[in-house]
């Protein structure tokens, strides 16, 4: 256990183009999430610990990818301004998990939606497991009242967005394979009572 | 998507022919909906507005390439002839989608009652403003008398 912090962090499944999880992880949360975050907000949005936070990014810094803002006693991350490769690396990170906070701006706010997860082969790749690259992005929203139909528009931004292909799938909240979905799958959010 | 030949006249009987065949799926969909099979109602309820779209295509001397993609750009020339706004488009992307989703178990892609009449509704919406772009048929002269 004492030598675990010097083993290899396990590489990116998903898009093994990155370091490791964890870097694509943390950019992802940088580049996609809510904006302006500190480590302690990157950590809690990527359940990745502090330390691990801190050291990745004070790497990516030293490389000039993201920049930091001392406000107070938190240092505040952000992407490094004129990146020259900025707009690809973001286009990169939207399919590296950028999109699950889009989906949680996207879903969040609507009350007739109690949940949304990833699941399928693009949940598969984001928690490791080898295969080839997902074509399209399996969504699972939770709702009793509305249909695909309904949030058919949500789904176009999120493509035009993301430029990923998103496959919207709703579920009434007694759906049968929801908790087996649920198991393999990325949470948005749930805000289901339990 | 590319053009081809053809007056006036043939670019609006190719129309109309490819008209009467959306019609077809459509009335396919409610034979479907009444035995009770959900997804090949969405099928035919997605070749028929493919179908309506395709004959304003013809209709402006243009055809759909048989190639990856091509129900998409239907789906976008829909809303570039402007015959549907923002929110038809993305209601028939969406159409699109959950047609080329058959690859998935069918207890996670079943429509719902509801959303079936949703479909259903854009559909008829989309046949009625073709039928109404689409030039009448030329009825023929009575015969002259002796």
């Amino acid at each position: 256990m004492v030598y675990w912090a010097f083993m290899a962090e396990p590489s990116a499944a998903l898009l093994p183009l990155f370091r490791s999880q964890h870097q694509m992880q943390i950019l992802a949360a940088i580049f996609w999430g809510e904006g302006n975050a500190s480590g302690a907000e990157l950590a809690r949005q990527t359940g990745i610990p502090q330390q691990s936070v801190a050291r990745e990014v004070a790497r990516l810094e030293r490389a000039g990818v993201v920049g930091t803002t001392q406000v107070g006693t938190a240092k505040i991350v952000h992407p490094a301004s004129e990146l020259p490769f900025g707009p690809v690396l973001r286009q990169l990170l939207a399919y590296a998990g950028g999109i699950v906070p889009m989906l949680a701006r996207a879903f969040a706010d609507d009350p007739a939606i109690v949940e949304v997860f990833v699941f399928g082969s693009w949940a598969a790749r984001y928690h490791g497991e080898p295969g080839p690259p997902p074509n399209d992005v399996d969504v699972a929203v939770i709702s009793d009242s509305l249909t695909r139909f309904d949030l058919a528009e949500s789904r176009l931004s999120l493509e035009n967005e993301s430029k990923l292909s998103i496959n919207l799938f709703v579920f009434e909240s007694g759906h049968q394979r929801l908790p087996e979905l649920r198991a393999e799958g990325v949470p948005v959010f749930n805000r289901a009572p339990r | 998507m590319h053009q081809v030949a053809g007056d006036a006249s043939a670019r609006a009987r190719a129309a109309r022919a490819t008209f009467a065949q959306a019609l077809d799926f459509r009335r396919a969909a409610l034979g479907n909906l009444s035995e009770g099979l959900a997804l090949p109602a969405i099928s035919a309820l997605h070749e028929s507005v493919r179908l309506a779209v395709t004959a304003l295509a013809a209709l402006d001397g243009y055809r759909f390439s048989n190639t990856p993609g091509a129900h998409e750009a239907v789906v976008d020339y829909a809303h570039a002839i402007k015959l549907v706004d923002r929110t038809r488009h993305a209601q028939l992307d969406q159409l699109r989608d959950l047609r080329h989703q058959v690859n998935y178990p069918e207890d996670l892609i079943a429509p719902s009652s509801r959303e079936i009449e949703q479909y259903s509704e854009l559909v008829d919406t989309i046949l009625s403003l073709t039928e109404k772009k689409l030039p009448r048929r030329r009825i023929p002269p009575p015969p002259t008398r002796p």
